[in-house]
């Protein structure tokens, strides 16, 4: 028995150990992005690396502002995200309220194929396809703001859309029934009583595609021009955080590579934000939840 | 509110019940055009998955490209009596002319712009005191009377005799030269490449920059239009404003002979041939305001006349067998990507073999033993966390942590150890939802029969998860597969098989990618995206079978 | 009363899931070698105090026991009691049947294994034995390496009484055993539990008034948390002492 005991006490400690390795890696990482980025305000102000946009880190007297590249990210990530959520809104609602079942699963499995496929593969149909469609819609070298939005906003949609979905099923069917049987129509309901009630869930989901979409390097690389300016319109060349950090990463040394380790605190800043208020959405959406149950 | 309720209590019934009804209709409408709507925007959405899945994999499968070019596509086995004799070993295909020129002159050092391969080049010349070697020369350079001059390279190695130099040909795989016919004809180890060297020669004025405007790419039917008188104005091809004026090569020439295999007639009229001979010809285009006229590359480029650009629209297989059993070579630009899949299946196993007990232990502490509390609610959020880290943030850790404080290098463990950290939350996720879903009636089972814990988790939840978890798996590892971000600085980008855990290594989509930044093939980039793309899918593939297996037994 | 040697002796049980309490003082004394059938209404505490009797209630969050359970005289809250040892010898069998998703030999075989039984042909012998005692074996022989999930709900529940067996337990808990099940295989499980109580202790909640008549030597009454009436199953269904008890068995509630 006290072998047993041992025994069982051991693996219980190794268990523990690997549900701990999360935590330690998100430690590590804030610990040595940290450690590599924050050198660099030694010699550049706080302030100046973040509002100023002269970025000439190889130049006799370097410059280290990443403004442009911040505006960049949520320039991209907010166009990408004006065009996913209402597209991704109507396909959740599709599948939660108006598809049958053989044609909802059809389209699943579609949207699923969509979240699995790798982020260079939408470069290169971004560089193929969307950069020749949005030079013809738009003008421009079809290379910029615009072509990184639209390939982001395909790559947010299968986020959206599940969030979508999932939250609607899981407002009780009493909601739904209750308002059907008040005369409203079925689009009426959907509006008025589902979606309110399904919204911190929906809201959560979107935060989400967006720090996914914040985040995402290949496909903007390959699309979004990366030109290090400040971005001159929507269809202009843009470089975002992500494209800073890979761009000049193959190549930097010195002050140069330590100012891209604090691009990426920057970048890791912005998306623990964003992970906090999807902690909090979701967590309201449950409480909401368990709420409605218990009245 | 209390308006209305008021009119619908006094009013007739008639007028509340057709106010009423028009709202209903008009609500009926509404919903209508907003289902419509959001039907057209699901379709919508399966359109561009269909899109970029067949548009990928169709570029992937076969190329087809718009090439630029001066030549016909006409070409010819013996011109002017002499071939082009290269190794047998080699792959056929026409030469350009320009391409046969600069291989004499140094402009090449090896075959790998020309057919791909790795060989390196090895002109051999007769001796030009020879009359076989004048042939060559003069073909290759032009006649002095015409105004040519030799230009041989340093890299051209001189045989004395055409026999010598088919011999040295036979021996050597990238070895060419350039025989008389006869001589060639039954040479053993040696074949002929048959030779492009018809282009529209034009009058230098039509080539020139009037106005803004210059003369466009022409298509075959525009060079037919040309010759033929069809085409008034060279401005119908974005031109200076000058009239066309057909010329048509002297009658019996071996140009007026080669135009006529080619199959581009010159009509009678305005096209008439010139008296005279081949230099005459010339100087006649060089001299008519507007002319064009066909002739062969080299004798238009010691006349001075400028060749007008062709389009031609090559397609072909772009991802064969061969592609996928090769080992690349010259970074990918020729080759296949046999070692890439390699490499690949070797990181995602590396990946399995660290991530799946990670995860699995993970989510059996978070299900089995934990208990609520602020301390596990940390757990959670850091897993939380974890996952919605985006993939350049591991890429930075991965190189600080694993690259260079562990020492590791770049390589396939920098990489795999990186990939982990980046699947570990989808996997816990998952087998978290698998171990939860089986039911607290197995549990009891084992222990009411004095199972401890652990023989409880390890012999009857565990594998009765087992479908579950594993669908988790392979659905991070398709995941992962697709994962570049994270690991251009943490796996490295060799495309040689990896030799072990430190030896650097690039997988499939590093491999995409890199083809494509470092300009070396956007038709390869695609047919190794459409392989990633098929992985991808298998992946997905295997985990829906798995799914249904699930079900199925579930339902039994 | 007591006719038979003591194998559980229960004294001033008290058992609460957080604020709730579920049992209330419960004295009672268990003989060997009997079926004790526990009844009463729904949530009377019954099946509670049947999972006090092995531990199980040791795995819901928020239980607190006072008083004491004497299994052969040793107090199975007692510090340093081994669970997983009175687990062994105290088995139970759930209201669902509940095989694992495993061979039906391996379901059997189950128990001997995570205790320790290796040799094939020990297991073998066991497995066999056992199936026979749970008047299963007949029906599954030719297909003990097929799966459980695949046998019928009587069988699949025959098979967990048999997988109790396996590991040789002195008592058997039995939560509803055949609450989930159709009246032949219901039939057929009452005449195993007359075969088992020649050997084992037997401790069964029903909701069955019939069946707890039909099978049983002694027989509780729960209500709300109270042990009602304890006594000859004859005695106490005949010429209950309490009113609530004979409420109970003449239908008046529950």
């Amino acid at each position: 028995m006290r072998r047993r005991k041992i025994l069982e006490g051991a693996v219980e400690a190794t268990l523990f150990a690997a549900a701990l390795l999360s935590v330690v890696t998100v430690v590590f990482i804030t610990a040595f992005l940290f450690q590599r980025g924050s050198p660099l305000f030694e010699k550049v102000p706080v302030l100046e690396f973040l509002f100023s946009s002269r970025w000439e880190p190889t130049a006799e007297n370097p410059g280290y502002g990443i403004l442009s590249f911040i505006l960049g990210s949520f320039l991209v990530t907010g166009l990408a995200l004006l065009i996913a959520v209402p597209a991704g809104l109507a396909v959740g609602i599709y599948l939660a309220e108006l598809s049958d079942g053989r044609s909802a699963r059809f389209i699943r499995s579609a949207v699923e194929l969509l979240a699995g496929i790798p982020s260079v593969v939408y470069g290169l149909f971004g560089i193929a396809v969307i950069s020749a469609v949005s030079r013809t819609l738009f003008g421009g070298s079809g290379y910029g703001a615009l072509s990184a939005a639209m390939i982001l906003a395909i790559m947010t949609l299968p986020t959206i859309i599940s969030v979508t979905e999932v939250s609607l099923r899981a407002i009780p069917r009493e909601l739904k029934e209750g308002s059907l049987a008040l005369g409203a129509t079925h689009w009426q309901t959907i509006t008025r009583v589902l979606v309110p009630a399904a919204r911190s869930g929906i809201l959560a989901g979107v935060i989400l595609g967006m720090g996914r979409a914040i985040g995402e390097t290949m496909a903007v690389l390959m699309v979004g021009g990366n030109a290090p300016i400040m971005p001159s319109g929507l269809n202009g060349m843009v470089r975002t955080l992500t494209m800073n950090i890979i761009t000049d990463m193959s190549y930097a040394t010195g002050d140069h590579l330590t100012s891209l380790f604090a691009t990426g605190m920057v970048l890791f800043a912005f998306i623990l934000v964003l992970n906090l208020v999807v902690q909090l959405a979701l967590k309201k959406s449950i409480s909401d939840l368990e709420g409605k149950s218990g009245e | 509110m209390n308006d209305t309720s008021a009119t619908r209590s006094v009013g007739t019934r008639s007028v509340g019940t057709r106010s009423a009804g028009t709202r209903h209709r008009a609500a009926i409408g509404s919903q209508a055009v907003a289902f419509t709507a959001i039907r057209g925007l699901s379709i919508l959405t399966i359109a561009v998955l269909g899109l970029i899945l067949g548009f990928i994999l169709y570029k992937g499968l076969r190329y087809s490209n718009i090439d630029r070019s001066a030549y016909l596509p006409y070409a010819e086995d013996a011109p002017d009596g002499l071939v082009v004799a290269v190794n047998s070993g080699r792959a056929p295909g026409a030469l350009d002319w320009g391409v046969l020129y600069g291989m004499f002159t140094d402009e090449y050092i090896d075959w790998a712009k020309i057919d791909g391969s790795d060989d390196d080049l090895t002109p051999i010349a007769i001796d030009p005191a020879t009359p076989e070697g004048a042939r060559a020369e003069a073909f290759l350079f032009g006649t002095e009377e015409a105004g040519g001059y030799p230009a041989w390279g340093g890299l051209v190695q001189t045989a004395s005799t055409s026999a010598a130099a088919l011999a040295a040909v036979a021996e050597t795989p990238g070895a060419v030269a350039i025989v008389p016919e006869a001589a060639a004809r039954g040479a053993p180890g040696v074949m002929t490449l048959p030779l492009r060297r018809l282009v529209l020669a034009v009058n230098p004025e039509v080539a020139e920059f009037v106005d803004d405007s210059y003369i466009e790419d022409l298509s075959g039917r525009d060079v037919m239009d040309l010759l033929s008188g069809r085409a008034r104005n060279w401005k119908e091809f974005g031109g200076p404003d000058l009239a066309v004026a057909p010329v048509a090569p002297p009658e019996g020439s071996v140009l007026a002979a080669a135009v006529r295999s080619a199959g581009l007639e010159y009509p009678a009229g305005p096209g008439s041939p010139v008296p005279g001979g081949g230099l005459e010809y010339l100087a006649a285009i060089g001299g008519t305001s507007g002319a064009a006229g066909l002739a062969f590359a080299g004798d238009a480029a010691v006349a001075g006349l400028p060749a007008a650009m062709l389009t031609r629209r090559t397609s072909g297989w772009n991802l064969t067998i061969g592609y996928l059993l090769e080992a690349p070579r010259l970074s990918g630009r020729t080759g296949g990507i046999s070692t890439i899949i390699a490499n690949t299946f070797l990181m995602l196993l590396l990946t399995v073999a660290f991530a799946a007990p990670l995860g699995l232990a993970a989510a059996v502490y978070f299900v089995e033993y934990a208990r609520q509390g602020p301390f596990v609610r940390a757990l959670r959020l850091g897993t939380e966390t974890l996952a919605g880290i985006p993939s350049i943030i591991f890429g930075l850790f991965g190189f600080l942590f694993f690259v260079n404080i562990l020492g590791f290098g770049f390589g396939l463990l920098s990489g795999s150890l990186t990939l982990t950290l980046m699947i570990l939350p989808t996997i816990i996720r998952t087998s978290e939802e698998a171990l939860k879903s089986v039911p607290r009636a197995m549990r009891e089972g084992s222990l009411a029969l004095g199972a401890t814990k652990l023989q409880t988790v390890a012999r009857v939840v565990v594998p009765a998860a087992m479908p579950g978890i594993l669908t988790g798996l392979i659905l991070a590892v398709g995941r992962a597969v697709g994962e570049t971000a994270a690991l251009l600085f943490t796996m490295g980008s060799d495309y040689q098989l990896a030799k072990g855990l430190f030896s650097s290594a690039r997988g499939l989509s590093a491999h995409v990618y890199l083809l494509f930044s470092e300009g070396i093939s956007f038709d390869r980039a695609f047919s190794t995206a459409a392989v990633l793309v098929f992985v991808v899918l298998l992946f997905n593939f295997a985990a829906k079978r798995l799914i249904g297996r699930m079900n199925r037994s579930a339902a039994a | 009363m007591h006719d038979s040697p003591v194998k559980f002796s229960i004294k001033g049980l008290d058992l609460w899931y957080g604020k709730t309490q579920a049992l209330k003082k419960i004295d009672v004394d268990i003989g060997e070698k009997s079926v004790t059938a526990l009844i009463g209404p729904s949530g009377c505490g019954k099946s509670t105090f049947l999972r006090t009797l092995n531990r199980m209630n040791d795995l819901i969050d928020g239980v607190r026991i006072e008083g004491s359970v004497l299994y052969e005289d040793a107090d199975i809250f007692a510090p340093g009691t081994d669970v997983i040892d009175l687990r062994k010898r105290v088995g139970m069998v759930f209201q669902k049947p509940n095989p694992f998703p495993m061979s039906v030999y391996d379901n059997v075989a189950y128990g001997p294994r995570v205790h320790g039984v290796k040799d094939k042909a020990a297991l073998d012998e066991i497995v066999e034995r056992s199936l026979k005692q749970a008047a299963l074996w007949e029906e599954v022989q030719g297909r003990l390496r097929s799966s459980a999930l695949g046998l019928s709900g009587g069988q699949q529940q025959r098979l967990c009484i048999a997988r109790v067996l396996a590991v040789e337990p002195d008592v058997v808990l039995m939560d509803e055993p055949t609450s989930a099940l159709d009246p032949i295989s219901t039939a057929k499980i009452e005449t195993l539990l007359d075969e088992l109580k020649r050997r084992y202790t037997i401790i069964i909640v029903t909701h069955n008034m019939q069946q707890a008549g039909r099978i049983s030597d002694k027989t509780a009454f729960f209500l709300m948390g109270d042990l009602v009436e304890y006594s000859d199953t004859k005695e106490l269904f005949f010429n209950p002492r309490d009113e609530r008890t004979e409420n109970y068995i003449s239908g008046r509630f529950g």
